[in-house]
């Protein structure tokens, strides 16, 4: 019984990869994200320069073949500063969206399957996460917390969590009263074996769908966050915070500014790509 | 224990063109083209025009146009007229102050004896301005006529003069303020040169020429005070002719307005210092060895090129060259790598310290944090660096967990007793980053 | 209809309560001293402590979210602004209009630009021009705004000089802003706009009503068009809110006298009461904009309208058939 559920679930897999592979601009989208999942994993291996190897009297020069992006104001190799971002860039995308969608998952499960008080009062507490602007709602949480690497990505997991929660909910809504949960629940399977065997399978394609696209909005909210001045601690080269840094000389030293957000742009592209094209190849009529 | 400041710090040279206290500033072509309306932008919002109930920077801008005070302070720092025209000490606490007769207050009355007195006593009782004015003593300060102040001192107090002459001690009318209540500071009442008209919240001051000031008018008739927050911003507005006046210009546009023809740069020394600052009540930083070390180990030269292009100087002492009291040729510490490493090995300390550095977050503070942190790197030390918001920064310093800190001093009335006093004395202890 | 609306007013209390505590307690435990803020770092210790007794910043949690509250309700008084001493209801009250003002214009430009282009995305579907204007649109969601803005400032203030680079005065200077946030947001409604009319336009009775020989333009815009708008609609809705949100960063940069930027300066001055009066006033905006989405689906979509008055009914039946 089991093996045949194994291999259907395989053989999912197969199919919705096949149909991912059609998609060209999620194959691009997919070649990129690995690029950079490389960058963040080996740094050394592209980099030429640490990401602190400051030399103040090689400032400010333009990009060249020993600097493609030239150097910053404190005579660090750009190009090697955006490498190293990588890491602290997608290390923030994708924990912040695992806090939201641990939270979001849990909530929503807890919201959609129970129902009643349990359910307003869950979706009350998550419309009123919704009606405060994220980037507001951010910049309360690092002020009350302090300025760090973790409690940026806490602040960002946070205002991406009702999304997760939204979904799981609606998803469970879908489900819960169709007959195979009814019958499960008669042959004797408890809630949480429910919940986790049944319910969340089904939901599984858009969760998928909406963490990509929240690895990319978490990485776009964490840049804001720092070009206000409430992100990583320096030296970390966070793509946010050099874009911040380089904003005042954006007339004279313009690849200050230009590569980072370059970065942050392609990096997001990628996701964004990458997650229509697993949207599409899950449910083609999924409307998330 | 105290803190000891070694004083490896840099010195922020920029433009004053109509305040005290310090900023960049460079102007438009103008001059005398008949405009009427100047405009001035300023990188931040003021958050009132009373003197006595307000103390940032930039209320303190537009306040200078509003009011006056008893003496103002020339180009080169020296007590001149204002409201008052004569002086004399009668004893070592008493100075007599002879004011100017037919001074207009904007809403038409009299200026008197009776306005002083009621403004000194103001700033003695106001939080923002008692530290300027606790020295005088408000009972037995009296009027001896309509014209004429005896201001009687608690105890002889060498830079009184300097303390009348900033804008926490302006002159303010009576009945305006007991009247506007809550509401003065945004209806400003002086005797200075503009008279304040409309103020648009969040974007715009506006005031115009006060017909009967009784100094040298101004030549236009309208200034307009704008609020433009972006740095590069305001270089941009004064290269598009949207402003014709633009304050603390970056280090970095100088260069670029001064060879643009049509903009001039007005660089003056102003009164801060910026400096590192030593935890002394706790290891390491409690060794003066350890702490010459790191004085050896900056090469403070190369911060100011880098952090202010050059536009500053390195600090010898903990005041700046333009303050009263200077003392010029005070031993320093040379950069010296070697003579650092030798210190630490003096010191007894074998294994690389790991030592926090508190700054807030203001950019060119933590670009010099980046740049400390790299060059006690290379005489072992490893350095964290903490940024904090300017809102916590200074309660954070108050409990004294961290090794090293960054902060600035403005000797706002250029007298040497108010760059040392808070910073120096044993008395002054826990505040303000002491 | 009124029912439904009433019902939805009475739900946004509790809503706009649970804000008020949100945020309450979040600038509660937000460190920092309004006091010393205020008094700068010349003022002495003794001084600070004044101030805080005067502001009543020393008081327990539950007495300061009490007299809040009280005053609110009781008085309309949102507080007084730490730094300026005036009311919150007038600072904010005197931003809000120019932030609403940029918000509506940013989501007019997103509109112009993106369902226009969705509609032609999806007519022509998998033509170059639709290829294009995804990837433009992807581009376009893509990119920070904040790195925009200054892009458009060194682009057409500066280099070009045709547009002024700050401040907020006039038609002239509500371009750029408006360009930045709205670009981001064009670009989400296009692609909502162009997936909801492939949608709608594989449906059958698009077919038949090309077949009885109408042409596509009028197909296109009196039948795809109307059965596409619900989620474009949605989404104008939410971008709406997020243009509120997203209008912080824009403000800053342009030096627009709005709310966001009155925020994000409130709250690294600790400026309380402003931070709350703020957000509480975002949020019952927002939640008034949902409101007016969901009434406008009423208005395009007959079914729902009926689905609201359907509520009413069918609550009657029931009653009826169990008495």
């Amino acid at each position: 019984m089991k093996d045949k559920k194994e291999k259907r679930r395989n053989s999912q897999l197969l199919e919705v990869w096949h149909r991912l592979r059609k998609n060209k601009a999620a194959m691009v989208g997919l070649a990129i994200i690995v690029l950079l999942v490389f960058c963040a994993l080996f740094p050394q291996a592209i980099a030429r320069y640490g990401y602190d190897d400051q030399m103040l009297s090689r400032a400010h020069i333009a990009p060249c073949a020993e600097f493609p992006f030239g150097t910053d104001n404190l005579g660090r190799d750009i190009f090697s500063r955006v490498i190293y971002g990588t890491g602290i860039s997608l290390q923030i995308g994708l924990i912040s969206v695992g806090i939201a969608a641990a939270i979001g998952i849990f909530l929503g499960a807890l919201a959609g399957y129970y129902g009643g008080v349990l359910e307003n009062v869950i979706m009350r507490g998550i419309d009123i996460l919704l009606a405060i602007p994220s980037i507001l709602l951010a910049i309360s949480i690092v002020a009350a917390l302090g300025t760090s690497l973790t409690n940026l990505m806490i602040a960002v997991g946070i205002g991406t969590t009702p999304r997760f929660a939204r979904i799981v909910r609606a998803s469970i809504l879908s489900v819960k009263d169709q007959e195979y949960i009814e019958a499960s629940r008669c042959v004797g399977a408890g809630d949480l074996r429910i919940i986790l065997s049944h319910v969340i399978p089904n939901c599984a394609a858009p969760i998928i769908v909406q963490a990509t696209m929240g690895v990319a909005n978490a990485i776009l909210s964490a840049s804001s966050l720092s070009f206000i001045g409430l992100g990583v601690q320096p030296p970390m080269p966070e793509w946010g915070t050099m874009l911040s840094a380089g904003r005042q000389y954006i007339r004279d030293y313009w690849y200050m500014v230009a590569f980072p957000g370059l970065a942050i742009m392609v990096t997001i592209f990628a996701f964004n790509l990458f997650g229509d094209g697993l949207r599409d190849a899950l449910d083609p009529k999924l409307k998330v | 224990m105290k803190r000891m400041k070694v004083v490896v710090s840099c010195l922020l040279t920029a433009a004053i063109l109509l305040s005290g206290c310090g900023g960049g500033g460079a102007g438009g072509e103008g001059g005398s083209t008949g405009k009427d309306t100047l405009t001035v932008a300023i990188g931040g919002e003021p958050t009132s025009l009373d003197p006595q109930g307000s103390s940032g920077m930039n209320d303190r801008r537009v306040t200078k146009q509003i009011y006056d005070t008893l003496v103002t302070q020339d180009a080169e720092m020296n007590i001149q007229p204002g409201l008052a025209t004569e002086w004399e000490y009668e004893d070592d606490t008493t100075i007599v102050f002879h004011l100017r007769e037919n001074v207009k207050w904007h809403n038409g009355e009299d200026f008197t004896a009776a306005d002083v007195l009621y403004s000194l006593k103001r700033a003695a009782e106001s939080d923002y301005s008692k530290s300027y004015a606790d020295m005088i003593d408000i009972a037995n300060t009296v009027a001896v006529d309509d014209y004429t102040v005896s201001v009687k001192l608690l105890e002889p107090f060498a830079p009184i003069l300097s303390n009348l002459a900033f804008s926490a001690l302006s002159i303010v009318n009576e009945k305006e303020v007991t009247e506007g209540g809550d509401t003065y500071g945004r209806n400003p009442v002086g005797t200075g040169p503009f008279k304040f008209v409309s103020w648009s919240a969040g974007d715009r001051i506006e005031l115009e020429t006060f017909d009967e000031y009784w100094g040298t008018k101004p030549a236009f008739e309208h200034l307009v005070i704008r609020v433009v927050t972006e740095n590069a911003n305001r270089a941009i507005e004064l290269e598009t002719g949207g402003v014709d006046i633009a304050y603390e210009i970056q280090a970095n546009d100088v260069d670029r307005l001064e060879e643009n023809e049509e903009t001039v740069v007005s660089r003056v020394p102003n009164f801060a210092v910026t400096f590192l600052g030593f935890n002394c009540d706790k290891e390491p930083m409690n060794n003066p060895l350890v702490r010459q070390a790191v004085a050896y180990a900056l090469n403070t030269q190369e911060i100011a090129d880098t952090v202010y292009f050059g536009i500053g100087s390195v600090a010898t002492g903990p005041l700046p060259s333009t303050v009263w009291g200077y003392a010029d040729g005070l031993p320093s510490y040379s950069y010296n790598v070697e003579k650092a490493k030798e210190l630490l090995a003096q010191a007894g300390i074998t294994t690389p310290l790991s030592l926090t550095l508190y700054t807030n977050d203001a950019t060119d503070r933590t670009t010099i944090a980046e740049i400390v942190k790299n060059q006690l790197g290379q005489i072992g030390m490893e350095v964290e660096i903490q940024i904090i918001e300017q809102a916590t920064f200074l309660g954070e310093l108050e409990k004294k967990e961290e090794d090293m800190y960054l902060l600035s001093w403005t000797t706002v009335t250029g007298d040497a007793d108010f760059g040392l006093y808070s910073q120096y004395t044993t008395e002054s202890f826990g505040a303000s980053g002491n | 209809m009124i029912r439904f609306i009433g019902k939805r007013l009475l739900m946004m209390i509790p809503v706009v309560f649970g804000v008020i505590l949100v945020v309450f307690t979040m600038m509660y435990i937000t460190p920092g001293d309004p006091a010393r803020s205020m008094l700068g770092e010349a003022a002495a210790e003794e001084e600070v402590e004044n101030l805080r007794e005067e502001l009543g910043l020393n008081d327990p949690y539950l007495v300061r979210l009490g007299r809040y509250i009280k005053d609110m309700i009781l008085h309309g008084d949102l507080g007084t602004s730490y730094t300026t001493k005036q009311p919150v209801t007038t600072e904010i009250m005197t931003r809000f209009p120019t932030t609403f003002l940029l918000a509506s214009l940013s989501v007019l430009v997103a509109v112009c630009i993106g369902v226009p282009t969705g509609i032609l995305s999806a007519t022509k579907q998998y033509s170059i021009l639709d290829n294009i204007s995804r990837v433009v649109a992807l581009l376009g969601v893509s990119m920070p705004n904040f790195w925009m803005g200054l892009m458009l400032i060194i682009i057409f203030s500066l280099n070009l000089g045709w547009l002024p680079s700050s401040g907020f005065y006039g038609p002239s200077y509500w371009i750029l802003p408006a360009v930045t946030i709205g670009t981001s947001s064009a670009a989400v409604i296009m692609r909502m706009t162009r997936s909801s009319m492939l949608e709608v336009i594989r449906q059958d009775y698009i077919r038949t009503a090309l077949g009885k020989g109408q042409t596509q333009r009028m197909v296109i815009i009196k039948h795809a068009l109307k059965n596409a708008l619900i989620p474009i609609i949605t989404t104008v809705g939410l971008q709406f809110g997020i243009v509120l949100g997203g209008s912080v960063m824009t403000e800053s940069i342009f030096s627009v006298p709005g709310i966001g930027k009155l925020m994000i300066d409130s709250i690294k001055a600790r400026n309380y009461p402003v931070v709350q009066g703020g957000v509480l006033l975002i949020a019952i905006v927002f939640s008034f904009v949902n409101l007016a989405v969901d009434l406008l689906y009423a208005y395009v979509d007959p079914r729902i309208k009926a689905q609201y008055s359907r509520k009413k009914e069918k609550k009657n039946g029931l009653e009826a058939e169990t008495t």
